[in-house]
């Protein structure tokens, strides 16, 4: 603002008073328009210039316009023959907003934005003062120490792309604060924080992601598990080739892993109990699915997100699983874009979920957790 | 008789893929075989080698996007071919071609195993396979976009990102009088053309570059102003026409190149379009020009290279780090000129079939990105 009106007053010669028309040919401007007007006539009359109704000596025409890169503003300037155009982009000051969930279902909270693709992220508190955030992105992992809320320390380390995939799958498993294993499609990485970061990574033998009690197995090169879930060293059981599971947190819930639903490859979300035959189906389920033992509710819960792909918006579907059906529970909560992977806290209560954000192109990370409402 | 008959198979496909559709999946699927056809028939995919005909050219540079890794500076492909998500498996000048899935493509195994193009289908033939769904992925002309979603066909446009454009001659008569230059821009009625010939797939163009480029087209005016326009021409001594001259393969240009015959007449000008042909002088012609670039200074300066010289114009290169005052200026002066005279902007308009997934039309200077979409799986 302040430059667009250095560069009309550089345009005013002897102009002592001006007018002013603002429209908004972006359909969508990110700020009022009063409030350019207000600006922009106080910056002009604090260089010696009046407001007035026409005739003047200057008339300004002021346009937001969207371009590929964001908003600008276009002032075309009028002082008797001579039209000038001036052109300042317009610095956006967008900010995510937490999401608030419906009374009972689910709630967001959106933690990190940033531009480049995440694949996932943690949280861990070290004690009441110290926080360390990892986030996994596809070539590097990072580390921020928080200390009081302040940032102290950050660090990063690469990791080597083994079997490349197109929709590179990745997760995180935190030991305790300060070490931390990533999993990315084929490959495996271990890191200590101490307190600058060191990590070893190398082929994931077994393609074997840890989930708890049990661990799935990874197809190398491709954005799905295998279907073979390892639950002891003498123990597989086998599953169609799946996107994501949930079984019940033993934790929790007390009910074992004999219980799962799985987001087949197939498009297909069904129901296990104990057997390698799927005992019921579930409809509008999307790929990724997580279980969270919220502070409300009696039963095994699991969050789901829509179908749909990657060009459109997203939601995300709180369900109780009873007596080998499905039930909804609230509204679903919306996401601005696809989410790209959802994984159970290491607490269990709620999912870290990375979506992409399409208006703004940013990956997002977030909790979401349960809301219980009243 | 054979309309009603493609319908009812269109009809009853639709129905059978409906019913066959799988519940959905929000994450790519892997595997199948992502169905292609174009109207361009390939001689060749030898990159050293440049086809004259531009609808060759371009479905060339596509596969080659699909086959390359890298591009040279000069825009040409780096490297060997293969080397991008897609390797040559099958060949057949001028018919068929399939690529298949590099596993080892460096930015992710492509989630199609394969891609069958079948060449040198009519756009009347193409819009009729997506119709029933015997192909996944056609090209279709803007001004046909309206009446295939109206049939059923799944229609995807990209921003507007090709100018049609008038170009004059310089040293031909009428052409060189700033006057009679104006008079026809004026003259032409842009709204109608995008109403009536482009179906509303399209948009008035007064500048060089569209508005979600920099931000300024809305600056050029684009409505027609026909009492100005019959003033100006008035003011040319003697009686003078105007021949236009389109592409003799392209049926956009010639109902366009037709129309404006009509429509200038309001303003007393005459003007009469032909077929371009070695033997027939023109005063200006149509001209279409797709942006290579989606960046505002790289977008302009490719126009001014392919228009400026043969416009007689005569301007300095726009440096690297031009601002938006800066290109605004130079496009105000290539379209102040009236040499090259905007008129509409089309979107590139693609036809999906109904498995095709993760599908988003590409931007200015982008390829196709069949790497990117998937197909989803039909229920046994």
């Amino acid at each position: 603002m302040y430059s667009l009106a250095q560069k009309s007053a550089a345009a005013d010669g002897q102009a002592r008073s001006f007018s002013l028309d603002l429209s908004d040919v972006s359909q969508a401007a990110p700020v009022e328009l009063a409030q350019i007007r207000r600006t922009f006539e106080d910056d002009l009359t604090a260089r010696g210039m009046k407001p007035a109704a026409p005739p003047v000596d200057m008339q300004i025409e002021i346009s937001i316009s969207r371009t590929l890169v964001g908003f600008t503003l276009v002032a075309e300037i009028h002082r008797g023959d001579v039209q000038l155009v001036a052109i300042v982009p317009v610095a956006s000051e967008e900010s995510a907003a937490p999401q608030p969930g419906a009374q009972l279902g689910l709630e967001r909270k959106v933690l990190w934005q940033q531009v480049s693709p995440l694949l996932d992220f943690d949280q861990i508190a070290a004690d009441a003062d110290h926080t360390f955030w990892y986030f996994l992105e596809p070539e590097r992992l990072i580390v921020y120490e928080f200390d009081g809320g302040q940032q102290v320390l950050h660090d990063a380390q690469p990791i080597p792309r083994r079997y490349a995939a197109r929709d590179l799958r990745g997760w995180i498993e935190a030991s305790d604060a300060t070490h931390v294993s990533a999993f990315v499609g084929a490959g495996r990485c271990d890191a200590v924080w101490n307190p600058s970061l060191t990590m070893e990574c190398r082929e994931n033998s077994g393609q074997q992601w840890p989930m708890g009690p049990v661990s799935w197995t990874f197809t190398p090169g491709r954005n799905y598990f295998s279907g073979a879930i390892t639950v002891s060293t003498s123990l597989q059981a086998k599953f169609p080739p799946f996107y994501s599971s949930a079984s019940p947190l033993a934790a929790t819930s007390g009910q074992g892993p004999s219980r799962r639903v799985i987001a087949g490859v197939d498009g297909q979300a069904q129901f296990f109990e104990g057997s390698a035959e799927a005992v019921s189906a579930f409809d509008g389920w999307g790929s990724d699915i997580a279980s969270i033992a919220g502070a409300c509710g009696s039963g095994w819960q699991v969050v789901a997100t829509g179908s749909g792909d990657w060009t459109q918006q997203d939601q995300m579907q709180l369900y109780e699983i009873r007596d080998r059906k499905a039930v909804a529970i609230g509204e679903p909560i919306e996401f601005p874009g696809p989410t790209l992977s959802v994984w159970t806290t290491d607490d269990g209560k709620s999912a870290r979920v990375i979506s992409r954000n399409l208006e703004s192109g940013l990956y997002e990370a977030s909790i979401v957790s349960v809301a219980c409402g009243n | 008789m054979k309309l009603r008959s493609y319908l009812l198979l269109a009809a009853i496909s639709a129905l059978l893929l409906g019913a066959g559709r799988a519940e959905t999946s929000r994450r790519p699927r892997y595997g199948g075989t992502l169905r292609v056809e174009i109207g361009a028939v390939i001689h060749s995919l030898d990159p050293v080698e440049s086809p004259a005909d531009p609808e060759e050219a371009a479905a060339k540079d596509e596969i080659g996007a699909l086959l390359y890794d890298q591009r040279n500076p000069d825009g040409s492909f780096a490297g060997v071919a293969g080397s991008g998500a897609f390797h040559l498996a099958q060949w057949e000048s001028g018919k068929r071609l399939t690529l298949a899935a590099n596993e080892s493509y460096r930015g992710g195994r492509a989630f199609v195993d394969a891609i069958e193009i079948e060449m040198g289908r009519a756009a009347k033939d193409r819009l009729i396979d997506l119709q029933l769904g015997t192909v996944d992925f056609a090209e279709i002309p803007p001004e046909e976009a309206r009446r295939a979603g109206e049939r059923g066909v799944r229609v995807s446009a990209s921003k507007p990102q090709e100018l049609v454009a008038l170009a004059f001659t310089p040293g031909r008569g009428v052409g060189d009088d700033a006057r009679a230059r104006e008079a026809l821009s004026r003259s032409i009625d842009r709204t109608a053309i995008v109403h009536f010939i482009l179906q509303k797939e399209g948009e008035p163009a007064g500048g060089l570059l569209p508005q979600w480029s920099n931000g300024t087209a809305f600056l050029f005016p684009t409505a027609a102003d026909t009492v100005g326009a019959k003033e100006l021409w008035s003011q040319i001594a003697g009686s003078p026409r105007i021949a236009l001259g389109y592409d003799s393969g392209d049926s956009l240009e010639q109902a366009i190149a037709e129309r404006i015959a009509v429509t200038v007449r309001d303003a007393g000008i005459v003007l009469s379009s032909g077929v371009i042909s070695q033997a027939v002088n023109y005063d200006v012609r149509l001209v279409r020009l797709r942006m290579k670039s989606s960046r505002p200074r790289d977008a302009l300066a490719e126009f001014s290279e392919s228009l400026v010289p043969a416009s007689g114009l005569d301007m300095a290169p726009l440096p690297a780090n031009a601002s938006a005052e800066q290109i605004y200026g130079r496009e105000r002066d290539i379209v102040s000129s009236y040499r090259v005279v905007p008129l509409v902007w089309l979107p590139r308009v693609y036809g999906l079939g109904l498995r095709v997934r993760d599908w988003k039309p590409p931007d200015a200077g982008e390829g196709w990105p069949l790497a990117d979409v998937w197909l989803e799986q039909e229920s046994q």
